[in-house]
């Protein structure tokens, strides 16, 4: 059971300020493929650790038989809080980036591919959380390196094996989802943000200044 | 006769907000203010009477704003509608206001761009 619980209130203003930092995201995303990315109201949720390999097979856009690739970056805003994000991609959507690197599907295993898919997730990452963290205050966002986490395994694969092997540093956390999807190249991906547990209390506190305001 | 204004958006922080604005920036003494959380509720709203504008956000459940404009047009029902979304793309502005949306504001709004829309539109 979770120690620090959100109000509806909070949650609701909390999936507000996601869906902000989001679409600011998603318009670089956009940019980048020329095309226009398909948003979904994130879902925001308050999870124990020992959950979090089904939470992320039964909230993804993918199958859990789906081949998938995963990438975590860690980031830490000091005043706020620390966590991680995790994108993971099907190799629908790997393909969906030859085109932009002027490459051919031959160049599929390319290390060019797998850099560029790492600059992007780092890229996604970094813009949300940096645009989530703004609208609360100006301190900077650190990050860390993005890592690939798998490229082959199954979704189910991913969720239980290298993505729970980082779930030591939270005991419940706080779990954003975000879809981005830009059906004419069959690009999509999901983004979950992890918030570890020592970062309810400041995210709560930061919330009930902006939910003051509001009245 | 009390204008009548239509707030869509599943946040109700943000209808608040928006209610708030309204409110503060109104010439208009009296005021009907309606809400629905999604496109769906707003369409049975609609249905029953048409408000002297609507405010609507983009991205929501059930069905989405987008959606909602589509269902608008198919009905032929023609209002002036202000879409308030986080969603900052270029192609989403364009595609709402070839749906003859008047007005598209960026969230978080600021209060000098709320009041610049507000006299740009022209309504309350």
């Amino acid at each position: 059971m979770s120690k620090i619980i959100l109000t509806p209130d909070e949650f609701d203003l909390l999936k507000e300020l996601v869906n902000v930092a989001m679409g600011l995201s998603a318009s670089e995303l956009a940019e980048l493929f020329d095309n226009f990315v398909k948003l979904k109201v994130p879902s925001i949720n308050i999870e124990s650790s020992e959950d979090l390999p089904e939470v992320i097979i039964n909230s993804s856009i993918f199958p859990e038989d789906e081949e998938v690739i995963s990438i975590r970056e860690k980031f830490s805003n000091g005043v706020i809080a620390e966590g991680e994000g995790i994108i993971i991609l099907n190799q629908s959507t790997k393909k969906s980036i030859i085109p932009i690197l002027g490459l051919s599907e031959e160049d599929i295993e390319s290390e060019m591919i797998m850099d560029f898919l790492l600059e992007l997730s780092s890229q996604l990452i970094g813009s949300c959380l940096s645009n989530l963290f703004k609208q609360f205050n100006p301190e900077t966002t650190l990050f860390g390196s993005p890592k690939m986490l798998s490229t082959k395994d199954t979704l189910r694969q991913c969720a239980f094996s290298t993505i729970s092997e980082g779930k030591g540093s939270y005991e419940d956390m706080l779990c954003a989802k975000i879809e981005f999807i830009i059906d004419d190249v069959n690009f999509e991906c999901d983004l979950f943000i992890l918030f570890d547990s020592k970062s309810l209390p400041n995210l709560k506190e930061e919330l009930q200044v902006i939910l003051k305001e509001s009245y | 006769m009390a204008k009548t204004v239509l707030v869509v958006d599943d946040s109700n922080f943000v209808r608040r907000v928006i209610v708030k604005s309204i409110k503060e920036y109104s010439n208009e003494g009296e005021l009907t203010i309606k809400e629905a959380s999604s496109g769906l509720e707003a369409l049975d709203i609609l249905k029953e009477s048409l408000p002297d504008i609507m405010f609507l956000d983009l991205t929501m459940p059930v069905m989405d704003g987008y959606q909602l404009l589509d269902e608008l047009e198919k009905n032929s029902i023609k209002l002036p509608i202000v879409v308030i979304s986080g969603d900052v793309q270029n192609e989403a502005k364009k595609s709402v206001k070839d749906k003859g949306v008047l007005g598209f504001l960026n969230k978080p709004f600021q209060k000098d761009e709320w009041e610049a829309l507000m006299k740009e539109v022209k309504i309350l």
